[in-house]
């Protein structure tokens, strides 16, 4: 997918792992769809951007006898989940606008071909 | 490459960063490693499976850079279309030397004004390293001076006690006793001096490390942790009977004082030109009366 659109998508999804119950690095990571191919490299600083806009919380946690990071969402990430799936209307009719565009450029080209080479000198 | 090398190198990268935050990634790092490995990676797969330390440490710095000035939430969507737009401000594109004709119109023209001014800002930087230099050299003069006086006054106790007894064989006891006073002050408060000149000594020397560790982009500290010295018992009992010897140097001059009723000649020693000596008021001849060999005389 493309890198600019992805990242409008990863914030969203980073959320949606954690929307029923806590998470860790590792967990998200593995929860989150192929398609988007997140590393850590790019997963650590997401997850703290998200904490610093307070849309999830950190908690401290023993596992396997080490310390663990678990991330759940704040009120404020339940909202800004809502708030994505509030768009997706407006996402959806997008993808329809542009894809109505291509048929009818190909459907048009297609029942007049003369007139693309009949400009040409 | 293990674990431990992959910590490290991250280390070492993100040695910017204040120390907090630093840690903060590397324990993310470390928990996603043991994560894989209880999931079956061996260490090395584990490691293998993360994105190299130069492209982490690149990722946590850049995002830190751009995440830090800008607190308020805005919506995911939102946040995609923003960067879309976001243009690299003039002061970027100056330094990649990418302005359009226009702004190099501009920069030419106005150089009337800003070369002038740079000039100046180039002279004022010149000075502040001249001044911060001085104060340098400063501070170590200061500290040689803190050394240069521990040091006299605990060799001075010694050398002082030949008025104790240049006194005690005139029968000037409250001289004697004063004198008494200085070496055993001197000695106290001598090894005081030495050791906070120690200490300053190291503070400094320890600022100089770690700013060529910040030059260098090595991480502070250099070894491994480490550790803060303890001062030995030995040492710690030596100063305690030298502030107790500071204490009773200083009653045993005030003691003198008082037992020559207050006559403030008690304090006084001096060479003469014509041989003689002034000891607590009484005026003697050197060779005579003393059978000590002058020490600095």
């Amino acid at each position: 997918m493309d890198a600019q659109m992805k990242r409008g998508f990863l914030d969203a999804c980073v959320l949606a792992t954690m929307a029923s119950k806590e998470s860790y690095g590792y967990q998200i990571i593995k929860d989150l769809p192929k398609m988007l191919e997140i590393s850590e490299s790019t997963f650590y600083p997401l997850l703290k951007r998200l904490e610093a806009k307070r849309l999830i919380q950190v908690r401290k946690a023993e596992s396997n006898g080490r310390l663990r990071k678990y991330y759940s969402l704040t009120d404020q990430g339940h909202a800004e989940l809502a708030a994505f799936m509030a768009d997706k209307q407006e996402v959806v009719d997008i993808f329809r606008f542009v894809e109505r565009s291509i048929d009818e450029a190909a459907s048009s080209n297609g029942a007049d071909p003369s007139t693309k080479s009949g400009a040409r000198p | 490459m293990t674990a431990e090398e992959y910590i490290a190198e991250l280390t070492r990268l993100l040695y910017s960063l204040p120390e907090q935050e630093r840690e903060e990634a590397l324990t993310f790092y470390r928990e996603s490693i043991a994560d894989r490995m209880d999931d079956g990676f061996t260490e090395e797969e584990a490691v293998a499976s993360l994105a190299s330390p130069a492209e982490a440490a690149c990722a946590i710095l850049s995002n830190r850079a751009e995440s830090a000035p800008e607190p308020q939430p805005g919506s995911v969507a939102e946040a995609a279309t923003e960067s879309a737009a976001a243009r690299p401000s003039f002061w970027a594109r100056l330094k990649r030397g990418q302005l359009t004709p226009l702004e190099w119109v501009g920069v030419i023209l106005s150089s009337v004004i800003w070369l002038p001014l740079l000039a100046a800002a180039i002279g004022v930087a010149a000075g502040v390293f001249a001044v911060i230099l001085s104060l340098y050299l400063c501070v170590w003069v200061l500290i040689g001076c803190v050394w240069i006086t521990g040091g006299a006054m605990v060799l001075a106790a010694p050398l002082n006690c030949v008025f104790i007894l240049w006194g005690l064989q005139l029968g000037n006891v409250p001289y004697a006793l004063v004198n008494a006073g200085y070496s055993l002050f001197a000695f106290g408060a001598g090894a005081w001096i030495l050791r906070g000149a120690l200490k300053l000594t190291k503070l400094f020397v320890r600022g100089h490390r770690k700013a060529a560790c910040a030059m260098r982009k090595q991480p502070w500290p250099p070894e491994a942790a480490s550790s803060p010295q303890q001062p030995r018992p030995e040492w710690s009992t030596f100063f305690t009977i030298c502030l107790i010897l500071l204490g009773v140097g200083l009653a045993s001059a005030l003691a003198g004082y008082a037992l020559s009723g207050f006559d403030w000649r008690v304090f006084l020693t001096s060479f003469n030109e014509n041989g003689t000596i002034l000891i607590g008021g009484t005026q003697v001849k050197l060779p005579g009366l003393i059978p000590f060999d002058m020490p600095f005389a």
